[in-house]
């Protein structure tokens, strides 16, 4: 399986750990293996890609290599981000490999940036990624496309790091579209049904309406600062823009457009519930953890350039704020199992755009890095369900399909027969409702205090509703799937069973970092606790430009909220409203009966509002797909094929013909007459330099 | 390196090694040829002899890796020993290569005996090399008459075939035509400026007040190898020829003939005789036009695949000229880049008609290709990207290639060749994406024997597949390395000139 090439390969890595361990005693952050952590992911991809084209049947190897890379590469992002750590406001680090394009002033190199927020995502990244892959070992088993996943997965993982990791806008522009597109391969993984590739092409088309945003950003950019470095671009920012002016605001609108695209913002987030058709652990990995959160990053990244634009900022955290609550309106009367979830994480998403819309940088970030561990929790209990409630009901030889399987009203009582999913589920759930001292509590308390802080009474109004409104729909969701009575036949219901050690295991694992991963940054407000704010200590070097430029243009954040009273008050408030409300919507709805799916009557009224996603994919359809359907059937029969077709090209083309064909007929075959040409040929010449 | 050899060239030992490359080829293609004169049976299955000419190529390019480290002082001898010479050295012997491994299994197909055809190509390829390297008119033309004698009997190798025989005669009268005019040409220079070395001609007439006569003679020149790189009018012979020739010698005519003149040309018109850019840029602009014009609407009416593919060819020597003529750094480093890019996808492509042709070579016709996107799905992929990247779509190298060559035109002041380089462009996409459609979208063909995709034709089209893909996507370095291997060398060859002692009169 390993070739010759690995020694050269293993003896690079030797000389390169010896060097990092070298350098790392003079105090200095060498990066530790950098390219490697990209790599690795990408080898996974190309062996399992080739399992999968010669030997799919082939499990074995693709269940130790698959997850196997991604194990090695989150080992250099931990080792990578333990260096990091020990260096004090280390210095970015660029990693030039090769000069990718150079055409008169535009140079990019494929270069990596590797500082405290790149690796910080990385870890997350490559560590979830780990433990969703090897869920998937359970998860796939026995699906006919095993490898072919993995290496789709794996694929993605390397492109998820390219993004991060960049050093400049097109080489993460690289990693957005790559993402993009395994993320469409794995949403259509079951291509064989036609609604599920349906999927895959909505969120494909959704996304590019984004690019466009990013792609505009980049070509503005390059023609304001002539270059598209990421180190170079936000230095030059401060000095190039004036603050608050058209350039660098229409610049940030844009990169937030690409943002809405790709981590499902208002008007955007359409295509992410489809988007829950493909296999769970994608859902986990693509839909909640990783790529989503990419918008996030890209405003966190281009922090300078959206401090410099106070409109922009405004709108990032307006959209974020309102995003946040629409979905998780909607997540309220949601059946689907999974879309609760999905419309969980559009509403999660919409927090972490509010704090970076707010300045709140690390605050964002550290969303997003808890956030990953616990929507991923939710998911895969979730996909454990599923895979209970499908085993069960093939076993008892009754229809096996999505509709039957993902429904909650056809579950409930699943405690008992899903011990482990049922007791990592509430750690999640719990973490998701921001209940002390659950990852989430801290994460999300700390984007509400800054939007607040920053002025902003109503968005921190708004912050506050949806975490109560977060407490209730994932309370439901709990109640539905795992309390009460179960709604299954009985035949079937002898069925039932946990899934297997490798998925309980990584539930176990995400349950343990849904806790922890929030103490990383305790506040100093809270009562009783030590204050310990180390994420916001290693992100410093980071923000410090963009925190810079806020602090000087609209002052020092406020030590009280809007209504009065410091961080630790609210926190305690928050965290007590919160549990009300769990107990409220627990015991309101643990005696409700629900009818199985199949008898159910659609909700109307209010409920149905929110059933039915507030109408926003029929309203898209009739205001922009009709009639744009409309405008391209005219250009297509009336301008293309009349007139293009028709007159432009093929009269074109006929008469280009016709002129070849004329031409051709001096091509006779006989060597007189071509001797005669050349003559001639000669002579015009001749005359032509003389005369 | 750091052992880097001077040679002076006061003794014509001097010139063996300055020759090493071209010697080491050619001393193995005689031994070849001795080979199969003692051992050699009847057999039309010789590969011992094509694996050991594959062996000398791989000798010769060795040789050509220690010539990079060779450095020249003192007076310009007839040899260049420059970074253009080396990088197009190994542009050939990597075409070679690439020939002699399509040529196995046609060969064996076609029943050719073929010692005699690796020794050919071989010495072909010798003659490439000197006329590529040369800084003296009369080492050009050995080396212009060493290549054209070998490939007019590689053209009409296939005698069984009256069509390669027809071909050969064919090439060889007009041929000879083309050398008394080049001969001529020569003759005409030498006599105006009373030396045969290129380098000291410029510095010798005066651009300024150009005679009549040297004007005569750049035409004549210009017309010598118009004809070689198949310029309009004086392509003629070309579809023919093409059409005729054994396929692996249609890809090397094609591929590196082509490029070896074109290096001679550059050498001659850019390097020698940059100083009368003002006489010969009109000529060279009315080659460039028309030959970028006549054949990309001739080939639209084609129904062969080799003809087409030969208008195609043509075509791109109408493109390499609008590099030659912006006679800067820029169009040199992209006609060296154009180059490979070419070699790849042009031999790539003619390997792919090789194989799908069959037995006698019956299957040429387009329509033969109907629906072979499902019958053969990888022949079908591999040669639309081929033709993809001769049509010059990102992102392939071709893209790359002409969108070099059209910033070296702009660099250069010729939007006019710039403009009309796009819109012939933009016709040539009817004929080539017309082979993907009849491929994709029509129905199959009647059913065929199998064809044998032997691992010497995978490796070329793997190579070749490669190249085109990797220029396409990752052009800065291959860039670099041209640019570099040309960097200077027209101020190179003035101060050679300048230490000379014949100049300082």
């Amino acid at each position: 399986m390993v070739g010759p090439p690995v020694v050269p390969a293993l003896v690079a890595l030797a000389q390169e750990a010896a060097q990092s361990a070298e350098a790392a005693h003079q105090a200095a952050y060498v990066p530790f293996l950098p390219s490697w952590m990209i790599l690795l992911p990408f080898l996974g991809f190309l062996f399992n890609g080739a399992v999968g084209f010669f030997a799919p049947q082939q499990r074995k190897l693709v269940s130790v290599v698959g997850p196997g890379v991604l194990g090695l590469a989150a080992l250099i992002a931990v080792v990578n981000l333990v260096m990091l750590a020990g260096v004090h406001d280390a210095e970015a680090v660029i990693r030039s490999y090769f000069v990718w394009i150079d055409i008169g002033q535009l140079r990019i190199d494929a270069a990596l940036q590797l500082d405290q927020l790149s690796i910080l995502m990385a870890v997350v990244v490559t560590v979830v990624s780990f433990i969703i892959h090897v869920y998937s070992i359970g998860y796939m088993g026995a699906d006919p496309g095993y490898a072919r996943y993995f290496s789709y997965l794996n694929l993605f993982v390397f492109f998820m790091l390219v993004l991060v990791l960049a050093a400049n806008f097109p080489i993460m522009f690289i990693g957005w579209e790559g993402v993009g597109l395994c993320s469409y391969l794995l949403i259509g993984f079951w291509f064989t049904q036609g609604e599920k590739a349906e999927a895959g092409q909505k969120a494909f088309v959704v996304n590019r309406i984004g690019d466009f945003g990013f792609l505009m950003a980049m070509f503005a950019l390059y023609a304001y600062l002539g270059t598209l470095d990421f180190h170079t671009v936000f230095e030059m920012a401060p000095r190039a823009f004036e603050y608050g002016g058209a350039a660098v605001t229409l610049i940030t609108l844009f990169l937030f457009l690409g943002c809405t695209g790709k981590s499902a913002q208002i008007p955007l987030y359409v295509w992410l519930p489809d988007a829950m058709d493909g296999p769970t652990p994608v859902s986990a990995l693509i839909h909640a953890a990783t790529m989503v959160t990419a918008g996030v990053y890209l405003v966190a990244r281009s922090g300078v350039l959206f401090a410099l634009a106070p409109i922009s900022m405004n709108v990032v955290a307006v959209i974020g704020a309102v995003t946040a609550l629409f979905a998780g309106t909607i997540a309220v009367m949601q059946f689907d199992i999974k879309r609760v979830i999905a419309y969980s994480t559009i509403s999660q998403l919409g927090y972490m755009f509010l704090a970076v819309g707010v300045g709140a940088f690390t605050a964002g970030i550290f969303h997003l890095g808890t956030h990953a561990f616990f929507k991923a929790l939710l998911f895969m209990a979730s996909g454990a369900v599923i895979h209970a409630m499908h085993h069960a009901l093939e076993h008892a030889g009754e229809p096996a399909g999505e509709d039957m399987t993902q429904d909650m009203r056809n579950m409930g009582g699943l405690r008992s027969h899903l011990p482990t999913t049922f007791k990592t589920a509430w750690v999640a759930a719990l973490a998701l409702a921001g209940v002390f001292p659950f990852a989430g509590f801290f994460s999300k308390d700390e984007i509400i205090w800054s939007a607040g802080a920053a002025g902003q009474t109503v968005l921190w109004a708004i912050g506050i509703a949806t975490a109560l409104l977060t407490a209730g729909y994932i309370t439901r969701w709990l109640v539905m799937v795992f309390h009460g009575e179960n709604r299954m036949g009985r035949e079937v219901r002898g069925y039932l069973h946990e899934a297997p050690l490798v998925m309980t295991g990584a539930l176990v694992v995400l349950a343990i970092g849904s806790v922890v991963t929030g103490w990383v940054n305790i506040p100093e407000a809270l009562p009783l606790l030590p204050e310990f704010t180390w994420l916001h200590g290693f992100l410093h070097p980071s923000f410090e430009a963009a925190e810079h430029i806020l602090v000087e243009h609209l002052g020092e954040p406020a030590h009280a909220a809007p209504v009065g009273g410091g961080e630790g008050v609210w926190a305690i408030i928050s965290t007590v409203a919160a549990l009300a409300v769990i107990v409220i919507v627990f015991n309101a709805l643990r005696a409700k009966k629900y009818r199985p799916a199949a008898e159910a009557v659609e909700p109307s009224g209010p409920a149905g509002l929110l059933y039915h996603k507030y109408y926003v994919d029929e309203v898209y359809e009739t205001l922009i797909l009709r009639p744009f359907r409309g405008i391209c059937r005219f250009s297509w029969r009336v301008i293309d094929q009349v007139v293009i077709d028709g007159v432009a090209v093929n009269g074109t083309a006929y008469a280009t013909r016709f002129f070849g064909w004329i031409v051709s007929r001096l091509q006779t075959g006989q060597v007189g007459t071509y001797a005669l040409i050349v003559v001639l040929g000669v002579l015009v010449f001749l005359g032509f330099v003389t005369l | 390196m750091n052992t880097a050899m001077h040679l002076e060239f006061t003794s014509q030992l001097d010139y063996l090694w300055a020759l090493m490359p071209e010697a080491v080829l050619a001393t193995g293609a005689l031994i070849l040829l001795l080979y199969d004169g003692f051992f050699g049976g009847d057999s039309s299955d010789n590969r011992a002899v094509g694996w050991g000419s594959m062996v000398i190529i791989a000798l010769a390019a060795v040789a050509n890796v220690w010539l990079m480290g060779v450095e020249e002082v003192g007076d310009t001898g007839m040899v260049a020993l420059d970074g253009f010479r080396t990088f197009t050295n190994f542009i050939f012997l990597a075409a070679g290569a690439l020939i002699v491994l399509i040529s196995f299994d046609y060969n064996r197909r076609e029943d050719i005996k073929d010692a005699e055809y690796y020794a050919l190509l071989l010495f072909a390829l010798v003659g490439m090399m000197i006329l590529a390297g040369s800084r003296d008119l009369i080492l050009i033309f050995l080396g212009f008459e060493l290549m054209s004698l070998a490939v007019y009997v590689l053209v009409g190798f296939n005698r069984k075939d009256p069509r390669s025989s027809e071909a050969s005669l064919k090439y060889f009268l007009l041929g000879a035509f083309a050398s008394a005019f080049l001969l001529y040409g020569m003759a005409l220079l030498v006599g105006s400026a009373g030396t045969t070395n290129i380098g000291l001609m410029g510095v010798m007439l005066n651009a300024e007040s150009a005679e009549l006569l040297t004007v005569m003679a750049l035409a004549l020149l210009a017309i010598g190898f118009g004809f070689k790189v198949s310029a309009v009018p004086f392509h003629v012979w070309t579809p023919d020829a093409y059409e005729g020739a054994p396929t692996p010698v249609t890809a090397f005519l094609g591929a590196a003939i082509k490029g070896a003149a074109f290096a001679a040309f550059i050498r001659i018109f850019v390097l020698g005789l940059g100083d009368f850019h003002a006489q010969w840029e009109a000529i060279i602009w009315w080659f460039a036009a028309l030959t970028m014009i006549v054949p990309n609407l001739i080939a639209l009416v084609q129904n062969n695949i080799k003809r087409l593919l030969a208008y195609s060819s043509i075509a791109h020597a109408g493109y390499l000229l609008v590099a030659l003529i912006a006679a800067n750094t820029s169009g040199m480093a992209s006609f060296l880049f154009y180059l490979i890019a070419y070699t790849a996808m042009i031999v790539g492509a003619f390997a792919i008609v090789l194989v799908l042709a069959g037995r006698g070579d019956r299957y040429q016709q387009l329509s033969d290709y109907d629906g072979l996107g499902w019958s053969r799905p990888w022949a079908a992929a591999l040669l639309a990207l081929f033709l993809v990247s001769l049509a010059g779509l990102p992102p392939t190298a071709g893209f790359v290639g002409k969108f070099y060559i059209l910033r070296a035109a702009v660099e250069a002041g010729y939007l006019n060749l710039a403009i009309l380089l796009v819109l012939t462009t933009l016709v040539s996409y009817w004929y080539y994406l017309r082979v993907i459609v009849n491929m994709y979208m029509k129905p199959s063909a009647e059913a065929r024997e199998g064809v044998a995709w032997a691992a010497s034709l995978r490796t070329v089209l793997a190579v070749c597949a490669i190249i085109t893909v990797l220029m396409g996507i990752f052009p800065s370095w291959p860039l670099l390395k041209a640019r570099q291997s040309v960097a200077g060398l027209r101020q190179a060859t003035e101060q050679v000139v300048e230490t000379d002692p014949l100049t300082r009169r």
